[in-house]
């Protein structure tokens, strides 16, 4: 085995990638070409390789680790919340509302994975390579893309399944009377032309069944005190 | 001087010989011989890793070119490489001067 292939295992053994091998063994061909039999003066094969591995093996791996591992997880974040915003804009509630939450949490988990770099200088004390930080600008710039498409969706899900929900809150409230005194005075009807909803809630009163709204005192029945007189609320009996 | 004597100013010594020209490998290391009439006994082959930590620290660049027929990596000291040297030249004046002084 020549000394050149030896190397090669070696570089190959210790995780240099093939690019950065395939470079290394060009230089050392030609320097061996350069001086034929130079080869002892070269140094071990094994102790090459490891200095390699240490000068370039742990950038290379940080390299990866900056922008590979970013991208694998946009990747995924993309997909996600490409489906997010699909299941926005169809019928179906569930789909609606795990859409809205996958596109809710996506920005943020770009904005984590887009940090690993920051994380990796401040761990490592070594700045980015020039690969390291053109791939990590790249990868905040899809991140940026893909946040504002997330929230774009996010408010188009506020849009469709936010109404809903202040609906929502509205049938919750018949609880609400329980809990008001029993001997409070019924308030008196509003006639400034509100929305039935908030005329319901500034009463305080019980809704019509199916409808948010609606003033107590068309629930009650007239109580009749004396033969064809009604009672009227807040009077004296 | 052994590899060990080196370590530390191989960074600097492989600098100074690209500051007249750019070069492959094996003139750097050849100019290396030259320069130091020879009195450098260091492995050939640890040469490579520390031009590649120079290159990927931005104080060398590289690049591809045929000569004879041969793909040969040259390098060039960049801006900030040469800067380094100046400031390495006068680490090292400091240093050697304090060093004649306890030696005597």
């Amino acid at each position: 085995m020549s000394w050149l292939s030896q190397l090669s295992d070696e570089l190959r053994a210790r995780g240099v990638p093939s690019r950065e091998r395939h470079r290394i063994l060009a230089e050392l061909h030609d320097h061996i070409a350069s001086e034929p039999g130079c080869e002892p003066r070269l140094g071990d094969p094994d102790g090459l390789a490891s200095q390699f591995a240490d000068e370039i093996g742990l950038e290379l791996q940080a390299i990866d680790f900056s922008s590979v591992l970013p991208g694998r997880w946009l990747a995924l974040i993309g997909t996600l919340a490409g489906v997010a915003g699909a299941g926005l804009l169809t019928a179906s509630a569930t789909l609606r509302r795990s859409g809205t939450l996958v596109a809710g949490t996506a920005g943020s988990a770009g904005d984590v994975f887009d940090d690993i770099p920051l994380i990796r200088w401040a761990w490592l004390r070594r700045p980015p390579g020039r690969l390291g930080a053109a791939a990590s600008l790249l990868a905040g710039l899809a991140v940026t893309l893909f946040e504002w498409r997330a929230d774009r969706s996010v408010a188009e899900g506020l849009q469709r399944g936010g109404v809903r929900s202040i609906r929502g809150g509205c049938r919750l409230s018949p609880a609400w009377p329980r809990h008001r005194r029993r001997d409070a005075p019924p308030a008196r009807r509003r006639r400034d032309g509100a929305p039935s909803r908030f005329r319901f809630t500034a009463t305080g009163g019980r809704p019509r069944s199916g409808a948010c709204g609606g003033h107590p005192a068309r629930q009650l029945r007239p109580r009749q005190t004396e033969p064809g007189r009604a009672h009227r609320p807040g009077g004296a009996d | 001087v052994k590899t060990d004597t080196l370590n530390g100013q191989l960074d600097p010594l492989i600098l100074a010989t690209l500051a007249e020209e750019p070069a492959h490998g094996y003139a750097i290391l050849q100019r290396l011989k030259h320069r130091s009439g020879g009195a450098f006994d260091l492995a050939e082959g640890t040469i490579y890793p520390a031009l590649h930590r120079l290159e990927r620290d931005g104080l060398l660049s590289s690049s591809w070119s045929a000569q004879n027929g041969r793909r040969r990596r040259v390098y060039t000291l960049t801006r900030a490489g040469r800067a380094t040297l100046i400031q390495r030249r006068r680490d090292w004046l400091e240093f050697a001067h304090a060093v004649e002084a306890v030696l005597g």
